[in-house]
């Protein structure tokens, strides 16, 4: 919001031949301030509060934590194939160390 | 509360098969502790088992569906055991320090370190629980508070 004053009608009027307030076709001009100079020729422009315009990234490319509840859904939603870490021992028996594949990848990244 | 332990991802990795290390894990993430994963742990020990459901390397036998799911079905009820560590501008920024002090060959390594060491900063008593042994000893550049599960326990 910006508030200024003028100090004459002929500085306003330079400045301002008519007014659009917030859009509508509404055009105003000194004519319908017929008192102006009762307030000693000073008139306050206010204009309308424009929409705060979005500075930079939005949050979902910002914020660490966006898009968690969508991660602990599926998490929780995983969980229903849920069986005793004997069973899973037993799946990884015929396997190599998950950890040795795990660090496996991890040194083949130069 | 017994302790606080940060888990990286090879402590996971660790509790799914057989080998040195696993009870002791099973002990930490069954016991009255309070734990600790960075974010990326996820997407890093989901590789391994995509890895061997979907896209088998030489060598290695692939799982069926049925146990890809179980095997993610304990991992996700273990993540859910823990806090989740998000990965912040901070712990990005503290890469260079641990870069300056010595050389990891993944950037995954070199983000654990700098989520535990940032953890670490608000639970002084955080212990770092890995089975990377570069990890490990790099960390010992900065505390004593690791574990590395490759050693006798």
């Amino acid at each position: 919001m910006v508030n200024q004053t003028y100090t004459s009608q002929q500085q306003y009027e330079t400045l301002y031949p008519s007014v659009n307030i917030l859009g509508i076709d509404n055009i105003l001009t000194m004519e319908d301030f017929p008192t102006a100079n009762e307030w000693g020729s000073r008139i306050l422009i206010i204009e309308p509060e424009k929409e705060q315009e979005e500075i930079g990234l939005p949050e979902r490319l910002t914020n660490p934590n966006y898009g968690s509840a969508g991660l602990d859904a599926y998490l929780r939603e995983a969980t229903a194939n849920m069986v005793s870490i004997e069973e899973v021992r037993k799946i990884t028996d015929k396997l190599p160390s998950l950890t040795k594949i795990l660090l496996d990848i991890r040194h083949d990244e130069q | 509360m017994n302790n606080d332990y940060y888990l990286e991802s090879s402590a996971f990795t660790k509790r799914y098969t057989r080998e040195k290390g696993s009870i002791f894990i099973d002990k930490i993430l069954l016991g009255n502790n309070r734990l600790f994963y960075l974010s990326i742990t996820f997407c890093e020990v989901l590789k391994v088992f995509y890895g061997l459901y979907k896209y088998p390397q030489h060598n290695e036998q692939n799982i069926t569906e049925t146990e890809f799911n179980r095997l993610n079905a304990l991992f996700a009820t273990d993540l859910l055991r823990a806090e989740r560590i998000a990965l912040t501008d901070e712990i990005l920024n503290k890469s260079r320090a641990i870069l300056d002090a010595g050389y990891l060959k993944s950037s995954f390594d070199v983000l654990q370190l700098s989520g535990f060491l940032i953890t670490k900063e608000v639970y002084p008593n955080l212990i770092l629980i890995t089975a990377d042994n570069d990890l490990a000893g790099l960390t010992l550049t900065f505390t004593n508070n690791v574990i590395n599960l490759n050693k006798n326990i």
